[in-house]
């Protein structure tokens, strides 16, 4: 029987989560023959206790690969309760898009003024 | 063209300003059979416009949130199905889904969603009509005054429809639904008062829609029609979108105080592009599998007709929907619905399409229900004895074969069923003025044409209208197009015009 990710990782948070949960809830995985949604299950985790710390889950992408300065400094934008990935996305073609938890969007790139001015 | 297109676009680069923000985004879990579900999005408005930005193609697809849920919202894809997948953004747009309107559509052939797809280049609009409109207020409407002849000699004689009326044209597959409406379309250019007409095809073939495009181009009828065309192999998100489409474009003509009108051919289509879109979506079914809003459904399409007040621009907007039996049933469900919808309804039967009778306008069975109001007073001061004299033959039909037996007055009676029944059939593509069809109805009805034999019906009205254009165009053609009345001096004239003709 196949469990969403969500519902996974809402039953490890609200067991208390420490290493001999993450253990089990691996195997209870497995078990239940969705040992290929790990990934899945810890990202969510890991939204769920960001979430926990009222901070905030940031995507941020960028058109080209940033050097670590530039990406120190960007960190710093952030609050010590927020966590923040990065990748590159050449489609955005230059700038950056910053996605908060998921749900909200906030487009700089080049691509997204085209799109808008093409909407418009 | 090309330079208004280029200062169009002029003004929109020039005038861009970009007020970066956090917008509401959502994330594609599942898509198939043009329905996707979007986590995210916990804002969305039902009904809003969203765009799926998709990873595989770099493409902007539109679609339709329609189902609000506690986790997930349900969308109805408007675009490509196939380059879409799971994990693609989906963005809110705020707006709901409209089309651009104006005077620039007409004569051309659209898609529900505003596209020209007629190849007769970009249309240039400043006007949007949103697709989903509230119907107009009781106190914005007024009563249908105005006739809107259809050219059909039955429909306009004892069926009249109003400007603002909403008139079912039901019957099984080819008897000749559509065939109506086309002449309903084409004879308008014989109309004083000159109506915008709308043809919203659902789920035809496109080789019909382009046969139907061709003979109206070539009538000259596209100078004042727009066609809005979802084809049968379009999906159903666009089945269910091109009637809501066709009333936008009838609504901009009707606030600007013109007259319109709306032809959806046919809604049991839409009704069953409905049905999809909603089983698609994990709707309860309910009777014969349609959802629970199916009359909803139509009833706020169908209310958006209206015939607007002095007020608000005397503006109208007719509706001609079209409904497909199975084997004659009309009580079935989506039928039963319109019926109890619309201001009446011309039933068209199969037996009396095969027995020549064509249109096969059953005329006991079809109804105007507020035409009556707007019918031209000639017609209605020489058609008044029609309905009750085709009654009275329909009872006595059962005895035609032993003519021989019967009293005299029976005879009589049979013998005048019989003429009008001929003098009512028309053949499809050559609609009737009605001041070409009065004076025919009243040579019928005086009994001026008693006696003559059914094959010579059709030849002695073809020379008698030529006669009455040769020789009375200015005393009685011309008064009655103008004025709409027979009063004494013209039906006296037409008396002795009709003796005339008769010792030719």
């Amino acid at each position: 029987m196949k469990f969403p990710a969500k519902n996974y990782a809402q039953a490890f948070m609200e067991l208390g989560a420490n290493e001999e949960h993450s253990k089990r809830l691996f195997e209870v995985m497995e078990k239940n023959g969705d040992g290929s949604q790990k990934n899945k299950v810890v990202k969510e985790i890991e939204k769920l206790i960001v979430k926990k710390n009222k901070g905030h889950f940031y995507q941020v992408s960028f058109a080209r690969t940033s050097e670590a300065k530039e990406l120190e400094s960007i960190s710093s934008q952030f609050g010590a309760k927020d966590r923040f990935v990065t990748n590159v996305a050449p489609e955005l073609v230059a700038g950056v898009r910053i996605v908060r938890d998921e749900e909200e969007e906030l487009d700089l790139s080049f691509t997204g003024k085209l799109n808008k001015l093409f909407s418009n | 063209m090309s330079y208004e297109i280029i200062e169009k676009l002029k003004r929109e680069i020039a005038g861009f300003k970009d007020d970066p923000k956090f917008k509401s985004i959502g994330t594609v879990v599942e898509c198939a059979d043009g329905i996707a579900r979007v986590s995210g999005l916990s804002g969305a408005l039902s009904q809003e416009l969203l765009e799926i930005e998709t990873k595989n193609d770099k493409s902007i697809i539109p679609a339709i949130a329609f189902n609000l849920e506690e986790e997930f919202i349900g969308v109805v894809i408007l675009g490509s199905v196939s380059s879409i997948g799971v994990g693609d953004k989906v963005k809110g747009t705020g707006k709901v889904l409209s089309l651009p309107v104006g005077d620039a559509l007409l004569g051309r052939v659209i898609s529900p969603l505003g596209e020209p797809i007629d190849g007769r280049g970009a249309i240039v609009s400043d006007a949007n009509y949103t697709l989903e409109r509230s119907a107009p207020n009781v106190v914005s409407r007024e009563s249908v005054k105005e006739p809107l002849h259809t050219g059909i000699k039955a429909v306009d004689s004892m069926i009249p429809i109003g400007r603002g009326q909403r008139e079912l044209i039901i019957g099984d597959r080819q008897t000749g639904k559509t065939a109506i409406v086309l002449d309903t379309i084409l004879n308008q250019k014989n109309e004083k008062k000159p109506i915008i007409c709308v043809y919203v095809s659902v789920g035809q073939k496109q080789s019909k829609i382009a046969q139907i495009e061709r003979k109206l181009r070539e009538a000259g009828a596209m100078d004042y029609t727009i066609i809005v065309s979802a084809p049968a192999g379009a999906p159903a998100p666009l089945l269910y979108l091109a009637p809501f489409a066709g009333t936008a474009v009838g609504e901009y003509f009707m606030d600007k105080g013109a007259d319109a009108l709306v032809i959806y051919d046919d809604l049991s289509k839409h009704a069953d592009a409905y049905r999809e879109l909603s089983l698609l979506l994990r709707r309860s079914p309910g009777r014969e599998a349609y959802p629970g809003d199916i009359f909803y459904l139509h009833s706020r399409l169908l209310e958006r007709s209206a015939k607007l007040d002095r007020n608000h621009g005397s503006g109208s907007l007719t509706a001609l929907p079209i409904i497909e039996t199975k084997l004659g049933d009309v009580s079935s469900y989506i039928p039963t619905n319109v019926i109890s919808i619309t201001d009446g309804q011309i039933y068209l039967e199969s037996n009396l399409f095969y027995q020549g009778i064509r249109p096969a306008v059953n005329v006991g069975l079809s109804v105007s229900r507020v035409g009556s109001a707007a019918q031209t007073k000639a017609m209605k001061k020489v058609a008044g004895k029609l309905r009750l004299e085709l009654a009275q033959f329909r009872e006595l039909a059962a005895f035609v074969q032993f003519a021989s037996d019967l009293d005299e007055d029976t005879r009589a009676r049979i013998a005048r069923g019989e003429l009008l029944t001929e003098v009512l059939k028309q053949t499809d593509g050559a609609p009737k003025a009605f001041y070409h069809t009065v004076p025919i109805l009243y040579a019928a009805i005086g009994g001026y044409m008693d006696g003559l034999a059914k094959d010579k019906v059709r030849d002695f009205e073809t020379k008698f209208i030529e006669y009455l254009e040769k020789r009375h165009k200015e005393d009685f053609i011309k008064p009655l197009k103008e004025s709409g009345t027979l009063d004494e001096k013209t039906e006296s004239i037409l008396k002795e015009a009709i003796d005339k003709f008769k010792s030719l």
